[in-house]
């Protein structure tokens, strides 16, 4: 039976809901755990969002094309708070003379503005062209939903592009603010 | 019967513009709710989004104004994109 109570109410002891979930029925309440003791820096103890869902990475460089091989291209993310993890992998089955700046676009969430909030993530790298000798990073900018890939050379983010042909392999994962 | 039904349930703008797009797959057995999943994507000012469900075109036509792309890009610019 649903039985809706107007005025807060308080219950001691554990809660158990047999069997259905726990709701929150207004879009920003959630779980307030301001009882525990914070950091000094605490900007909000109030958990208020949960959501995990997919997301389609797409690769595109500045020049040239790469397409993609559908069935191993795709991405999931989970939002726990402000705070979203996307994972993705994009498997190349074709190139037509890609040059320039590797973008990924498709992020489920745009990225938090601020000075503060550019973000690095992690990243795999399989079956690029042989003369890649070069550590690999991505990166997300703030206010932004586009990932940059790119390869390190003589100390600075320099294009990777070129370096992609049929049967790369890329896989990456990074967490940020919203 | 298994239906199987792609809604478009969450359009929100951005301060800076960018569309976030939050589609839900529905998967229904005789009316009765088996399954859902959810997509999202986001449209960032200056994207082309004439593939866009009619939905989502109208609160892009709506939120990227040329000031809100010129804005945007020169944002990017700025941060060595």
């Amino acid at each position: 039976m649903l039985k809706t109570v107007g005025n807060p109410s308080t219950r001691t002891g554990n809660q158990t809901i047999l069997n259905g979930n726990l709701i929150i029925g207004t879009a920003g309440k959630g779980i307030d755990f301001s009882a525990d003791s914070h950091a000094s820096g605490m900007t909000s103890e109030l958990l208020d969002d949960y959501e995990e869902g997919t997301w389609t990475p797409v690769l595109t460089p500045a020049g040239g094309s790469i397409t993609p091989l559908a069935a191993f291209t795709g991405g999931t993310y989970t939002k726990i708070g402000d705070l979203v993890t996307a994972n993705g992998i994009v498997y190349v089955s074709s190139v037509g003379s890609p040059t320039g700046l590797l973008s990924v676009t498709g992020l489920p969430f745009v990225s938090k503005s601020g000075t503060q909030n550019y973000r690095a993530g992690t990243i795999y790298v399989g079956d690029m062209v042989a003369t890649l000798n070069s550590p690999v990073q991505i990166s997300l900018n703030p206010g932004s939903a586009t990932l940059y890939i790119s390869k390190i050379v003589n100390g600075a983010a320099a294009a990777i592009s070129a370096d992609v042909q049929a049967a790369s392999d890329i896989r990456f994962s990074i967490s940020y603010q919203v | 019967m298994l239906t199987k039904k792609i809604e478009i349930d969450q359009i929100e703008v951005t301060r800076d513009g960018h569309v976030q797009v939050r589609s839900v797959t529905i998967i229904e057995e005789d009316g009765v709710l088996i399954g859902k999943s959810l997509h999202r994507h986001v449209i960032a000012p200056g994207d082309d989004y004439s593939s866009e469900d009619v939905k989502v075109q109208a609160v892009c036509a709506v939120a990227h104004t040329d000031k809100v792309v010129s804005e945007y890009k020169a944002s990017q610019t700025a941060k060595g994109a």
